[in-house]
């Protein structure tokens, strides 16, 4: 049918740039991802390395902590948010949610301005307390890097969820006896969860793959994705590099697969 | 709450800093003391020009691109719900729950030796091509789903209308609001892309987030600020663009769905 | 069970934030285990006053409500101990139906075997046994309400307050819950305060009707007083359906367009007479002093409405007769009500 052959037609250009560009090379990673340099498997080496488990480690320390810490604020934040109105409303969540189109090098620009050699922050302290603090160039800048563009995404989550919770569960609570706190607990957050999940696990991916934050950061950084820089540009060692990609890649898209499956089984219980 | 405060002034304070930052005279000594000046700003446009002209031209290429292969594949896709179909969503949607980096080291390895291809900025255009495909398409499957393409369809066809009449007269002008929201979502993301950028670029094709992580390494804090004040005055008007569109569509597009969708590479 | 709590509402008026004049100043005293149903049509004020005496919105300044002679007018909700069934029911979504039953038990701290004892206790009352492990989106509309009113009821409330509590309910399902509402209700005991704009629902679920207006309170009384005397227009039209011819009363008889009518009143130049089309009967043409075109007649069945109308005027009444004859349509008929029937305000 004509119009069979005209939906070819139409789909075929996805088709071409998707395999071309993005299948047939994912596949080609992988396949050279396992023959590594010294002859044996790049895995089995991975496993036995210690400074690759410890940066595979460190990188899932620093996104675990920061979508654990991103939940909670994002949370009491957004809860607050979407329940108060005031003038400028529109104009303060604008300015929350511009960190989402930042370059992890900006925001790592941006922390090193907050807490940099000459941030604001080591001038603060050192006004008040004579110590200037300094904390950009390690993990703990890191983290805030991560932090500084994870809020804002799960801030917006919570907000536009919040939005759609309907007033009168909490009221039915209430009518029961429960005060804001048990409210909070009992209806408010189950009702948030798969929101919730999916952007938490969403901020632990984004964090898991992020380089140009360590990249600006620099130096004793040594999350996954800089080892994977290093061993591709530096050291050459090409299939190091893809062995440890798919490593980074999976555990990713893992993480994103099981929360979409857990939030979209808790959307249909809830109903 | 105090939260509130603290979290917004975490998130605020930093970007109003930099913005400072790229008008003052001198940085140590303050803007009060010494005043405020285009000079960084004129100075960053003769050193990273380049930088900022590549990145529009490659956010425009990667919106023509996403535009022609996204919109009839989205169409298709609508029309023909189907295991293939979804299956072919998911792949689509891949990259986005990998990170860059893997991306652009596959793309690397499958094309590193392709002399002039690999040396091109069509190359990067690759990758945010890639990345930025399936907002297109969720933007325009979306609306096809809310005014019920299908329909619209079997109403043309009872009327007599071809396949290609169909889709130019009824599916297209009915999409312009999805093609919109993924338009301007497409040019913000290809504006701030680094992670796959950084892996593909060479000396000559530099574009304005690598500009700015050469800038963060190697020249002044003035400099750079001023550079990054550049960046926020491409990206900043479109941000508020998606935004007013969101709100008058009632939040179909921005990156807010739960989905596994990221925001801007990190 | 339960003894039901005497209510005092004083002076309670509200004025929200964005100007509306939600309520002027009523005062109502509800017995302990009355059932009172508060009529009205939407915006007249019904709910922001069964929101007050639940506790889910204050006053403003001067307005108190008692609680068996307690001052509870600045204790929010969740200390007055009322029960109370939402509009949408809301159930939560995040636990099964015995959990929901037993929400209230728990944050009171009863222990966890006690409590889903009693919550089972109660849903078998209302046999919703089999039910208990459901989720909520497993359930009916009717399953539902009835789940909401037993969630209300664990927790052994004084007072019950219901919010248009049958409105989401389809035409049969209505009939029968009102039934079982009903009894079940009467049965507790509890001190009960429906909402409604459904006037058949307020007049078999009250022991008392409020009919309120624009935030006024227009008439309180027993239900056939409602309907039999209302005390203004507004209560007149809005119960049941009313008739209303205009004209001026003469030597005993109501002159108007349509003919003529014999009234037990005092003379007057312009008077409103009322009354109920079930009150009225079709008689031969020449029978009656009004006379009448038949516009349509309307078979319900177990009832036939009958539409009449002045060709010159326009004037139109209704007539409720027995279902075996049937008026042509277009034929002339006489109208005859007798005096006692009529209603003048």
């Amino acid at each position: 049918m004509a119009a069979t052959r005209f939906s070819a037609l139409l789909i075929l250009p996805l088709v071409v740039v998707v395999t071309a560009f993005f299948i047939l090379p994912m596949a080609e990673l992988f396949a050279r991802s396992f023959a590594s340099r010294t002859g044996g498997v790049t895995y089995a080496e991975i496993i036995a390395t210690p400074r690759y488990l410890a940066s595979l480690g460190a990188t899932l320390a620093v996104a675990a902590l920061t979508t654990v810490i991103t939940l909670v604020l994002s949370t009491l934040v957004g809860l607050l948010l979407a329940r108060s109105r005031f003038p400028g409303r529109a104009l303060l969540l604008a300015v929350l949610t511009f960190p989402l189109a930042f370059p992890g090098v900006v925001v790592g620009f941006l922390v090193i301005l907050l807490a940099g050699r000459q941030g604001l922050l080591g001038e603060i302290t050192k006004a008040a307390t004579g110590e200037k603090l300094v904390f950009a160039y390690s993990m703990n800048g890191l983290l805030v890097g991560y932090l500084y563009f994870s809020i804002p995404r799960v801030l917006l989550t919570v907000i536009a969820a919040a939005e759609k919770l309907d007033p009168a569960l909490e009221e039915a609570a209430r009518s029961l006896g429960a005060g804001p706190w048990r409210v909070l607990a009992d209806i408010v957050l189950p009702a948030l969860a798969p929101a919730l999940l999916a952007s938490g696990a969403l901020a632990f991916a984004t964090a898991m793959g992020a380089i140009g934050t360590a990249f600006t950061l620099a130096t004793n950084i040594d999350v996954l994705p800089m080892v994977i820089y290093t061993e591709f540009t530096l050291n050459a060692n090409i299939a190091m590099a893809a062995a440890l990609s798919i490593v980074l890649g999976l555990i990713t898209w893992l993480v994103l697969a099981i929360a979409r499956q857990a939030s979209g089984a808790t959307v249909a219980a809830a109903g | 709450m105090i939260v509130t405060l603290l979290v917004t002034a975490f998130l605020v304070v930093p970007m109003l800093l930099s913005l400072m930052a790229g008008v003052t005279a001198n940085y140590f000594q303050g803007i009060v003391r010494s005043g405020v000046t285009l000079q960084w700003v004129g100075e960053v446009w003769t050193l990273y020009a380049d930088t900022i002209l590549l990145s529009l031209q490659i956010a425009i290429a990667t919106l023509a691109a996403t535009l022609v292969i996204g919109v009839p594949a989205a169409y298709v896709l609508n029309r023909q719900p189907s295991r293939i179909s979804r299956a072919i969503e998911e792949i689509v949607t891949l990259p986005l729950a990998i990170p860059g980096l893997a991306i652009a080291l596959a793309l690397l390895i499958s094309y590193g030796s392709a002399g002039e291809f690999r040396k091109s900025w069509a190359f990067i255009l690759v990758g945010h091509v890639l990345y930025t495909l399936p907002f297109m398409m969720r933007a325009v499957m979306a609306v096809l789903a809310a005014v019920d393409a299908r329909t619209l369809e079997e109403g043309a066809a009872s009327l007599g209308a071809g396949p290609l009449q169909r889709f130019c007269h009824v599916i297209l002008p009915n999409v312009a609001s999805g093609m919109l929201a993924g338009s301007l979502m497409v040019v913000t993301l290809s504006i701030g892309e680094f992670n796959l950028t950084w892996m593909l670029h060479t000396p000559l094709t530099k574009t304005l987030p690598v500009g700015l992580a050469d800038s963060y390494a190697s020249m002044r804090l003035e400099i750079a600020s001023a550079y990054t004040l550049v960046f926020f005055v491409m990206i900043i008007p479109l941000l508020v663009g998606l935004q007013l569109f969101a709100s008058l569509l009632g939040g179909a597009t921005p990156p807010t769905s739960t989905q596994d969708r990221k925001g801007a590479p990190t | 069970m339960t003894k039901g709590i005497a209510i005092s509402v004083v002076e309670v008026a509200k004025t929200f934030a964005d100007g509306t004049r939600a309520l002027r100043p009523v005062s109502v005293e509800i017995a302990a285990g009355e059932q009172l149903a508060i009529l009205g049509p939407s915006g007249c004020g019904k709910t922001t006053l069964l929101r007050i005496i639940a506790g889910l919105e204050r006053p403003d300044r001067g307005g108190i409500v008692r609680f068996e002679g307690r001052d509870v007018t600045s204790l929010p909700i969740e200390r007055r101990n009322v029960g109370m069934v939402f509009q949408s029911y809301a159930l939560f979504p995040n636990m099964t139906v015995i959990e929901n039953v037993a929400y209230g038990l728990r944050v009171r701290g009863v222990a966890r075997s006690e409590r889903l004892a009693e919550a089972g206790r109660v849903l078998d009352m209302m046999r919703l046994g089999d039910l208990s492990r459901r989720r909520i989106d497993q359930l009916s509309g009717g399953q539902r309400q009835r789940v909401a009113l037993a969630r209300a009821l664990a927790v052994k409330p004084g007072v019950l307050l219901l919010d248009e509590p049958l409105t989401a309910l389809d035409a049969a399902l209505r009939d029968e819950l009102r039934a079982e509402i009903d009894s079940l209700l009467r049965s507790l005991r509890i001190t009960t305060i429906y909402v409604t704009h459904d006037q058949a629902e307020a007049m078999v679920l009250g022991d008392r009707v409020i009919v309120m207006e624009k935030g006024g309170i227009a008439q309180t009384g027993a239900p056939r007083e409602i309907y039999f005397k209302p005390a203004n227009p507004f209560v007149a039209g809005f119960v049941g359906s009313m008739n209303r011819i205009e004209g001026e009363i003469r030597d005993g008889r109501l002159v108007c367009v349509a003919g003529e009518l014999p009234v037990r009143r005092a003379d007057e130049r312009r008077a409103i007479v009322r009354f109920r089309p079930e009150r009225a009967r079709l008689v031969p043409a020449g029978e009656s002093g009004l006379r009448l075109d038949v516009e349509r007649v309307h078979f319900l069945g177990a009832a036939q409405r009958v539409y009449l109308r002045h060709p010159d005027s326009g004037l139109e009444l209704i007539v409720d007769s027995d279902n075996r004859h049937c008026p042509a349509p277009g034929a002339r008929v006489g109208l005859a009500v007798d005096p006692d029937d009529l209603i003048v305000l």
